[in-house]
């Protein structure tokens, strides 16, 4: 016991203010998030289902959040930080709205990104909050708060929205790590291909100081390319030694040479971009502090 | 034996060259980067003072609204209109004085409105609300504004100090870049005295 508190006052005196601030949530949900648990099933499905149709129709994003506390820090903080975090509305537009519920702290903020601000004015913002979510908040009938509250804002964004073309609804594919593993396999197999066949020993490291000469010019920084070119041709040289070697032995061995020095690639290959069905995130947009707060 | 050593000194010269540009490059975006996010301050600023007529209108328009407190604010606004930053320079003095003058106009602001509670017929309207929302909502923005500045400005003097980076800094004359001091924050919650 003696010894946790003392690890937790080390911890507290390393990060000093921080100890109090900011905590990630970790990735979105959805467009519903309710860590505090103010919404029944019933009313989470209609939410998330009427905000994703928002989302499809005039592109914008507007996410709920529910939390039990703020850790100490200022809901204005709070709500700006986790809208960034999070990145919610489309990057080049920033038409995003994060209505955040601070459950224990009795809390509530409406932080609205760039693009909205027109539509959504602070002092709208400041409205819904005071004519609209708290007098429910105050009887406690906090998922008819939140719904109302969302309601009247979709009813703000969307009737400016409607005069847009629909054509500017663009879908985002979403980048997830099984696209990445699967050209990375395939980009390794193809080089490791190219290697074991050329004659050469050497083609690996002059491909390895290349990739360093590419690095230097993106990254600009003399002492620390310096050390990954090297780091790169002597990777390279490794590698294109090895993968030629051991197609050399299998070539001798009328073997079929192992998956990763490159036969032919012929099968395998197949199943798709699956994304699992996951949530793939918002679309990075941010937030300057527009919006307003309020408490019940 | 000789050629390849000029080789290898040519090798040198042309990294340690085009190491130099690339840091310039490097060294104006982030420049840049902190000349709009100054300018994004500003504009925050700008947004609040220009909200200041339309509230003093409303609060005038209260049966006999304390004079001092709203002269007092007209007053700060006007001296912080008056002066303004050279975005290419953002130099510790001129910051600095910018700052007290911002300072002086928030402190004036925040009296004024802690007065306003005094007057409830005047609270109690929707139009007094909407401009108290707006006001508030206003210095959040310059809490966030001012936020993104410091880290604009922290990552291009971290960036012209530290080497390889300093070389091209000190060649072409980049300078540090002043901060916002934090005593006058807007965004720190008041503390709470029993």
């Amino acid at each position: 016991m003696k010894r946790a508190l003392l690890i937790i006052s080390i911890i507290y005196a390393l990060f000093g203010a921080t100890a109090f601030a900011y905590q990630s949530l970790g990735p979105a949900t959805g467009y519903v998030n309710d860590y505090a648990g103010m919404l029944s099933p019933e009313e989470q499905t209609t939410l998330e289902s009427t905000l994703t149709d928002f989302h499809a129709k005039y592109g914008g994003e507007v996410v709920v959040a529910t939390i039990n506390d703020l850790g100490g820090d200022a809901i204005e903080n709070y709500a700006n930080k986790l809208f960034r975090e999070w990145g919610i509305g489309e990057k080049d537009k920033n038409n995003g709205v994060l209505l955040l519920i601070a459950k224990n702290d009795r809390k509530l903020r409406i932080e609205v990104g760039y693009g909205y601000e027109g539509d959504l004015t602070d002092a709208r913002s400041s409205e819904i909050i005071r004519n609209t979510i708290t007098p429910y908040f105050k009887q406690e009938a906090y998922g008819l708060g939140i719904m109302s509250g969302v309601r009247d804002i979709l009813t703000l964004l969307g009737d400016a929205d409607t005069a847009l073309p629909a054509a500017a609804v663009h879908k985002k594919i979403p980048f997830d790590p099984t696209v990445i593993a699967f050209f990375g396999i395939f980009f390794f197999s193809w080089i490791s291909s190219i290697f074991a066949r050329s004659k050469s020993w050497w083609l690996g490291g002059v491909v390895g100081g290349v990739f360093g000469t590419i690095v230097m010019f993106t990254l600009g920084f003399v002492l620390t390319t310096f050390i990954v070119t090297g780091v790169l041709v002597a990777v390279g040289l490794l590698f294109d030694f090895l993968v030629s070697r051991s197609y050399a032995q299998s070539m001798t061995n009328k073997t079929q040479p192992p998956w990763w020095s490159g036969s032919t690639w012929g099968g395998g290959g197949g199943g798709g971009f699956s994304s699992g069905g996951g949530f793939g995130g918002f679309g990075g947009g941010s937030s300057g502090g527009g919006g307003s707060s309020g408490s019940w | 034996m000789k050629k390849y050593l000029l080789w290898g000194i040519a090798a040198v010269l042309v990294i340690a060259a085009f190491s130099v540009f690339s840091s310039y490059n490097r060294i104006v975006a982030l420049d840049q980067n902190a000349q709009s996010k100054w300018s994004a301050v500003e504009g925050q600023y700008q947004r609040r003072m220009d909200l200041i007529p339309n509230l003093v209108s409303t609060v005038k328009g209260a049966a006999n609204f304390e004079q001092t407190t709203l002269t007092q604010v007209v007053e700060a606004r006007a001296r912080a209109t008056a002066i303004t930053v050279d975005p290419t320079k953002l130099d510790a003095e001129s910051i600095a004085k910018y700052q007290s003058a911002q300072g002086e106009l928030s402190q004036a602001l925040g009296k004024l409105l802690a007065i306003s509670e005094n007057y409830p017929k005047l609270t109690a309207t929707e139009n007094f609300k909407d401009l108290q929302s707006q006001i508030e909502g206003t210095e959040n923005r310059i809490a966030v504004a001012r936020k993104d500045f410091g880290d604009a400005v922290q990552s291009y003097n971290t960036n012209i100090a530290t080497f390889p980076s300093n070389i091209a800094a000190r060649l072409f004359g980049f300078s540090q870049k002043a901060y916002f001091k934090a005593n006058s924050g807007a965004a720190e919650a008041p503390a709470v005295a029993f």
